[in-house]
């Protein structure tokens, strides 16, 4: 897919959100008079973002995304100083597969001071109807917080990433009775980040080893950077504990490499004496996949372990439209033992 | 016909995790070949990319040229590189690439099986590919049942009714030239492998838009009410090639467009538009209700030949601009071949749900554009209560299926000019993949192999599938064969030959204009 020149930008300051649909409206309108652009049709993203900085990331990301999914992509930003409404509105066009060349539309809207408290009627009139909205929150929820509140129940589908604060178990505690509540449907970020190591543990566990694993006294080890558990080790952990089942016994330990948030997963009773170790080549997309049998031989193999970026992982929630019932039965095991390895 | 349903995972993969095989060893015989190099390995890399191929996966190829692991290995990464979807990344193809074997030899060589099952053994041994097999025939036809025998003979071809040990064929098109060659291939293959473990592939049912034919049918409430012959006037299948023969003419010469095109691929896409909805999107409840389209559908005789087929072959002619020769000027084709390279044809579904409403199938290379698509023409609204004015140009409803290019549907109705009078105006409701889904579909090789793989038979040609598809046409296979064509009768660069025209106008139809 290739990218067309960006057909227009606007920007103006203490503006309505009329104006904001109007200008829109003519982006969409090619300069050449010719009919208006075809839009995507797939959903609309909001993001949030509390300040600047944190909203030129996000912007970036969303930038990198526009490849992949979004029809029109909503940034809000909450800013303390000032009054009022700033926005700033975009179209870049893609030439799809078949030639077509269809736009997408980036709003980013900066509410400031007082205007922050009416968050989720600037944001109404710009959500496409009919399509899902999708809410990114790109730090862990916080209970209660006005503008989550707010958002959460414009959207169909919300994406945090709870591993973003000091304490990522925090974090995963936070967001589990968000994630019961079912609605909207929730998943984390870094529950996306490890999806390519359950993929892969998936292939190695088939049912006789996992009536093994169930039958037997397992154990997993579960290696992330030192200091706190990551987001990613808990929930590969918590992901583990629920598909084996209570028994398992499950160690989340530190090493001094900062590669990944997930360095390795050792598993062991899924066959007498057999042990299954997955570990990530440093600075690589992939795995070295070692089985020892009980004897002590072992086979050691590469396979892909793909590290996605931040957009991809945004990508690829963008493309779930359903309640993610792993994820869901996976945290609360996440939390507890976030709870019990003191992390 | 029994089946067996492959093994579900142990684990709940919920909407994230995609189901991988078993452990396998991939016997590609022909794996020099073009097939290999475009496709085949190009998709296996592409499923190794994603975690999709079984950790213990291991690929032997088969073929004549003198080439050792290494030199194999090489070969495929320029097909990966070249044909993949994807740029090669150096870890994925390491790993790949250490899974590659190659071994050199004659398709009817006894001792290549033989040192293909002691090779077969070592995986086993070392890779844990657990006495599973698949061997894909990426050959000439001609070494279909050759290569199936030599497999039985060396025991490679047996499997356990429990499904603990699978050994699948996987075979390329065509199967059989007519309906006498093809049951005698099948008796062959049968007396080797059973039916179950047979995947006959025909990519066009590992596209997306294929596929979407049957959610858009079976997944949707508002289209199954009226896809029936109470408000369908006819259907146009069209697969229309800007394309001449290429470096295929010696092949094409010996097949024609309804060999190539219409006894497959068209006949498959029909079945899947003119089905009855199947309970499960299941292996055998699919095939059960595309079997049963074909087998209502009366094979052609004296009458239906003369009248409800006619065939074409190109001449000289302009294509985008360009000259382009003749077919009979084509290299590798004879230059008074009687070899068609377009076919229209009328056929009728004589069921409760179709009976009446005909089925148009057209396709031919040197066509002025490339376009695969199945129309959907509704009848007119039973009465306009608009002005004559108002109406001169109103064209009935119009459900359009674009398989490629420009994949997607488009449904055609009657709008209201804006302005003080009731003019009416054709518009049209557009969903096209590519702004919809910003990401590329799979290609439809992968798509199968995988399928393939995981023992899904759903989108491959059941035996009794291809059996009826031959016996609809067979018949003007034989009258085409014994009759000189008026050949050349089109001009490459136009839509067919005139007698075409005539057929769908004959009942005050035209067909579409792509």
């Amino acid at each position: 897919m290739t990218t067309a020149a960006p057909p227009g930008r606007w920007e103006g300051a203490g503006v309505t959100l009329d104006e904001v649909l109007a200008r829109l409206a003519d982006l969409r309108c090619p300069p050449d008079g010719g009919p208006p652009y075809n839009r995507t049709g797939v959903l609309t993203l909001l993001a949030h973002a509390t300040g600047a900085g944190e909203a030129a990331a996000l912007d970036g990301v969303i930038h990198d995304l526009a490849d992949h999914q979004p029809s029109r992509s909503v940034l809000v930003v909450e800013e303390d100083a000032g009054r009022g409404i700033d926005a700033a509105v975009s179209l870049a066009c893609r030439d799809a597969e078949g030639g077509q060349s269809v736009a997408m539309e980036l709003v980013r809207l900066t509410l400031r001071g007082p205007a922050r408290a009416g968050l989720a009627s600037a944001v109404v009139p710009l959500l496409r109807v009919d399509l899902p909205t999708v809410l990114w929150w790109p730090r862990a929820p916080e209970d209660g917080h006005p503008a989550l509140e707010a958002l959460a129940g414009l959207a169909d589908r919300m994406v945090t990433e709870a591993g973003r604060c000091a304490r990522p178990a925090d974090g995963l505690r936070a967001l589990a009775p968000l994630a019961a509540r079912g609605r909207p449907a929730a998943t984390d970020l870094a529950w996306a980040a490890i999806t390519p190591w359950r993929q892969l543990l998936a292939q190695m566990i088939d049912p006789p080893a996992l009536a093994a694993l169930r039958s037997a006294s397992s154990v997993a080890a579960v290696a992330h950077p030192e200091g706190p558990a990551t987001a990613e080790a808990l929930l590969l952990a918590g992901w583990l504990r629920d598909v084996i089942g209570a028994g398992l016994m499950v160690e989340l330990h530190g090493r001094p490499v900062d590669d990944t948030p997930l360095l390795a997963v050792e598993l062991e009773g899924f066959a007498a004496g057999r042990r299954l170790i997955v570990e990530r080549l440093p600075g690589r997309s992939s795995a070295a996949v070692v089985v020892v049998e009980p004897g002590g031989a072992s086979r050691r193999r590469v396979l892909p372990l793909p590290r996605p970026a931040r957009a991809h992982l945004i990508a690829g929630e963008l493309e779930l439209q359903r309640r993610d019932r792993p994820f869901e039965r996976a945290l609360p095991h996440a939390v507890a033992l976030a709870g019990g390895a003191g992390a | 016909m029994s089946t067996i349903a492959p093994p579900e995972p142990a684990i709940d993969l919920g909407s994230r995790l995609v189901r991988t095989p078993q452990p396998v060893a991939i016997v590609i015989f022909g794996a020099t070949g073009d097939l290999t190099h475009r496709k085949l390995m190009p998709g296996l890399y592409s499923l190794a990319a994603q975690q999709l191929l079984p950790p213990e996966a291991a690929i032997v190829g088969v073929a004549r040229s003198e080439l050792d692991d290494e030199g194999f290995r090489e070969r495929m990464r320029e097909g990966v590189r070249r044909h993949g979807h994807a740029p090669v990344d150096e870890d994925v193809w390491a790993g790949f690439a250490r899974r590659l074997h190659y071994l050199p030899g004659g398709f009817d060589d006894s001792g290549v099986y033989e040192r293909l099952r002691a090779l077969l053994a070592d995986l086993d041994a070392d890779r844990g590919t657990r006495g599973n097999r698949l061997f894909y025939l990426a050959t000439a036809p001609e070494f279909f049942p050759v290569i199936a025998e030599r497999l039985g003979g060396a025991g490679l071809a047996e499997e356990t009714d429990g499904g603990e040990r699978f050994a699948r064929l996987v075979i390329e098109k065509p199967f059989g030239e007519d309906l006498r060659s093809a049951r005698a291939l099948n008796t062959r293959l049968g007396q080797v492998f059973r039916e179950r473990q047979v995947y006959r592939i025909d990519h066009y049912l590992g596209k997306e838009t294929v596929q979407n034919l049957l959610v858009l049918r079976f997944g949707n409430a508002i289209f199954e009410p009226v896809w029936n012959r109470r408000y369908v006037d006819h259907v146009q299948i069209t697969v229309a090639e800007d394309l001449g023969v290429g470096t295929r003419g010696g092949y094409y010469d010996q097949s024609g467009a309804l060999r190539d095109i219409v006894q497959n691929h068209m006949l498959q896409v029909l079945s899947i538009v003119a089905m009855e909805p199947p309970a499960r999107f299941e292996s055998r409840e699919v095939r059960d209700e595309k079997v049963k389209v074909l087998r209502a559908i009366p094979c052609f005789d004296d009458g239906s030949v003369a009248g409800d087929a006619v065939r074409g072959q190109y001449g000289a002619g302009w294509i985008a601009g360009e000259p382009v020769p003749g077919y009979r000027d084509e290299p590798g084709v004879d230059p008074a071949s009687n070899t068609e390279t377009f076919v229209a044809m009328r056929l009728a579904i004589d069921n409760w749900r179709w009976s009446g409403t005909p089925f148009y199938l057209r396709t031919g290379k040197r066509l002025p554009r490339r376009a695969t698509e199945v129309a959907i023409q509704f009848k007119p609204a039973p009465h306009l209560p608009f002005t004559s004015t108002a109406v001169e140009a109103v064209q009935p409803n119009l459900l359009t299926l674009r398989i490629q290019p420009d994949e997607g549907a488009s449904l055609r109705f009657l709008a209201k000019v804006p302005g003080p009078q009731i003019d009416l105006r054709v518009v049209s409701m557009d969903f096209a993949y590519g702004s919809s889904f910003l990401r590329p579909s799979p290609e439809a090789y992968e798509r199968l192999l995988l399928d393939a793989l995981l023992g899904d038979s759903t989108l491959f040609a059941r035996w009794d599938e291809v059996e009826r598809a031959w016996e609809i046409i067979d018949p003007l296979i034989a009258a085409w064969a014994t009759t000189p064509g008026p050949f050349p009768n089109y001009e490459a660069g136009t839509w067919g030959p005139a007698a075409a025209e005539e057929l769908i106008a004959r009942e005050g139809r035209e067909w579409r204009r792509l």
